[in-house]
């Protein structure tokens, strides 16, 4: 069999992207070298978009420097800042659910580089909104800075199953957000709320002590239901979900899945990317798992949360 | 009931789905685009040379029906033209819905816009056909028919890029090797030591673009050759054109027109621009590839090692026809090689032993002759068709080439062959 999985980047304005130049596009066979014709076909041919821009890459994300417009700190390991991004660069490119970019202070040298998914954004202000968990040297970094950052984006691979976001019309949707990961909870209720989704965001702050999505969800009109454990069962058989989406650690995600299987249910699931990602390109290599001998990089392929949870992928 | 399952709606998959249906098997043809017949909505010449002998023998044996539904489309017959006689130009606008209504009578299945992407495997068996949607379609036996020509990142590779060809890859996807992904490596055709593939032979141009004189002249005599104006001679695209029984120089001096419905251009490609300066030609258009002034569909890529049988080599279940089953040329050749694989196949599925037809008929000796030749060297630089080039030559030389009817009704009554298609298998 093979496996099914697609590109995040394929037609976008970044394809061909620099995999098609070092001959390791995910999609395109003749641009891995291979002298037959033979792609996971997505309705474009990436060889002829190749060849038509000159046998080169199209453009790549650029660097944007964008002033701190706003920043709250909510525990001693939880803040959440607000950028005004530059007239020429518009927030629209940066809302759809799954979306990340990567952050750092001005100053930094370019590895401080954060990865962060996009909380929320403001059209009419050009603002996004991102909530950082203080972990490492990077996130410490970027706390710091009170006036101005370099972002990189956007980038939309982060989260698996998107289809199943994108396609859903007037079905039943449940959403858990545990701790940081409650930051992706927003754009996807968004977008399940323009495609008349009735929704129920269900938060635990999990290692924070806040929920960092529920102001939000509130002023959307989502309804939200806050727990302090692992109680996810209950809820879900307690009504009948078409989807589900789990933005948290993994063992949450293998928690629902569990739960879908055991019980048979017909849900769909979707699932956030908590790979480690640092370049967000497929190139460097940190993101890269191997499955059946076969190297799959989780910052640019888009699985099926399922297929991800049952070959431990994560 | 056995179940088939042809992958493909071109000639050699409908000429397979007639013999398997006739064998008795419940037949399915899954076809990537809205269309049967595949390059042969653009073809329309038969008969011609000896696929007229090959046709003959395909009715005498009982599996005539699309070779019928050919003649009674027929715009013109008898008509010969550089290097061919005898000729019959079907209709190219006319035919597919009587294919297709033909094909629905005798109760063939037919699943248009599904697209076959993979193989379920059991060791060397295939059990079924994964298509884009990620259902299946299980079966008992296989006839690959898929044809050998695209998908475009070949006609990028290999040629002057997409022409926008009949096969509209674009808009339906591309073509998927089935044999490949069973585990057999494809045969690929060359046309020069580093060079792989070839490209289709001709192009259409809208009729009714042409001028006055010329419409009426084809719509009475079928064919018109012009001499080509000295600065448009292109010999070079001879060598590289599919069709070797066209590639002789009076297709590079001359202009060859045939009337198939929209009017045939005996060349792969011509720069519309230069195509518009010749006398009668000043409004052109063309009908397909769209961007026949660029090139045309890159083919031969994607061959299965067979058998006699038109088994495919490797796999317990596979059967393949028309160019998937070797480098042959022309819908003759593809609607033959199908009706002997979808009698087999039929044959396999019911523990049956398989049938080779006979050397002394010509469909029984190309098989033959095409699966001896591809093995050599130099096999993979050859074509073959019953219309030209060395197999026409063989023909003639083993005195297998004849337009009697009676002399090939005996040929094949001597063999005992006579209405073999028609008897049930099961």
């Amino acid at each position: 069999m093979i496996l099914k999985y697609s590109c995040i980047d394929m037609a976008s304005d970044y394809c061909p992207c620099y995999l098609a130049e070092t001959g390791d596009c995910v999609i395109c066979s003749i641009l891995r070298g291979q002298n037959n014709c033979d792609c996971r076909w997505q309705g474009i041919c990436i060889f002829q978009e190749f060849l038509w821009n000159g046998k080169k890459k199209a453009s790549s994300r650029k660097m944007i420097k964008a002033e701190i417009v706003d920043k709250k700190i909510f525990t001693d390991n939880l803040f959440i800042f607000t950028l005004k991004l530059p007239k020429d660069v518009h927030t629209i490119y940066f809302s759809q659910a799954g979306t990340y970019v990567f952050v750092k202070s001005q100053n930094s040298p370019d590895f401080y580089e954060v990865p962060l998914c996009v909380m929320d954004f403001d059209e009419e202000n050009n603002l996004l909104v991102f909530a950082v968990q203080l972990l490492g040297p990077k996130t410490k970094a970027l706390f710091k800075e009170n006036k101005n950052v370099v972002l990189r984006g956007p980038y939309y691979n982060g989260i698996f199953g998107l289809k199943y976001i994108k396609s859903s019309f007037n079905r039943n949707c449940l959403l858990v957000g545990r701790g940081i990961g409650q930051a992706s909870l927003i754009l996807v209720a968004k977008s399940l709320k323009r495609g008349y989704n009735k929704i129920l965001a269900v938060l635990n702050p999990g290692s924070l002590s806040y929920n960092i999505a529920k102001e939000i969800l509130f002023k959307e009109g989502i309804s939200v239901k806050e727990v302090n454990d692992e109680c996810y069962e209950e809820i879900i058989l307690e009504d009948n979900y078409d989807l589900i989406y789990s933005a948290g650690a993994d063992f949450q995600h293998n928690f629902i899945y569990d739960v879908i299987k055991r019980n048979n249910l017909k849900a769909e699931l979707a699932i956030s990317n908590n790979a480690q990602i640092c370049c967000g390109e497929g190139v460097c290599g940190s993101c890269a798992v191997n499955l059946n001998g076969e190297k799959i990089r989780l910052c640019k392929m888009q699985l099926e949360g399922k297929k991800i949870l049952e070959e431990g992928l994560l | 009931m056995i179940r088939v399952v042809i992958i493909g709606g071109g000639w050699a998959g409908c000429g397979a789905a007639v013999a398997a249906r006739k064998a008795g098997a419940e037949v399915i043809i899954i076809e990537k685009t809205d269309m049967l017949l595949g390059c042969g909505l653009l073809g329309g010449i038969m008969r011609n040379n000896g696929r007229f002998t090959a046709a003959e023998e395909a009715i005498e044996m009982g599996g005539g029906e699309l070779f019928e539904i050919a003649d009674k489309t027929a715009r013109h017959v008898k008509i010969d033209f550089p290097g061919h006689k005898h000729a019959t130009l079907y209709d190219v606008t006319k035919i597919e819905p009587q294919i297709r209504r033909f094909l629905k009578e005798i109760g063939v299945e037919i699943k248009f816009i599904k697209r076959a992407v993979d193989v379920e495997m059991k060791k060397n068996t295939i059990k079924g056909i994964i298509l884009d949607d990620g259902k299946k379609i299980s079966g008992d036996v296989f006839i690959e028919t898929t044809g050998s020509s695209g998908p475009m990142g070949n006609c990028l590779k290999y040629g002057n890029g997409c022409g926008m060809c009949i096969q509209r890859c674009p808009a339906f996807g591309p073509r998927v090797s089935i044999s490949q992904k069973a585990g057999v490596n494809d045969l690929v055709g060359k046309r020069a030591p580093d060079l792989y593939g070839a490209m289709s032979g001709s192009c259409e141009i809208n009729k009714d673009s042409l001028s006055d004189d010329l419409k009426k002249k084809l719509d009475e005599e079928g064919v018109i050759v012009l001499k080509l104006p000295e600065e448009l001679i292109n010999r070079e695209k001879l060598s590289m054109k599919v069709c070797q029984q066209y590639a002789l120089n009076e297709y590079a001096e001359n202009i060859v027109l045939l009337d198939t419905g929209h009017v045939k251009l005996m060349s792969p490609y011509f720069n519309l621009e230069d195509l518009r300066k010749i006398d009668g030609f000043e409004n052109v258009m063309y009908e397909g590839p769209y961007a026949a002034s660029r090139g045309n569909s890159i083919r031969y890529m994607s061959m299965a090692p067979r058998d006699n049988f038109m088994k495919v080599v490797g796999v317990e279940n596979l059967f393949c026809a028309g160019e998937k089953s070797g480098p042959f040329v022309g819908h003759t050749e593809a609607i033959v090689t199908g009706l002997v694989a979808g009698h087999n196949a039929v044959r396999k599925a019911a523990n049956k032993n398989l049938i080779q037809l006979p050397l002394s008929t010509a469909i029984g000796d190309i098989v033959y002759y095409v699966n001896q030749e591809i093995k050599k060297t130099d096999g993979l630089y050859k074509r073959f068709t019953f219309a030209g080039s060395i197999y026409f030559e063989r023909m003639k030389q083993l005195g297998l080439y004849t337009i009697d009817k009676k002399q090939i009704s005996e040929r094949i009554h001597k063999e005992g062959l006579t209405g073999f298609f028609e008897k049930k298998v099961l």
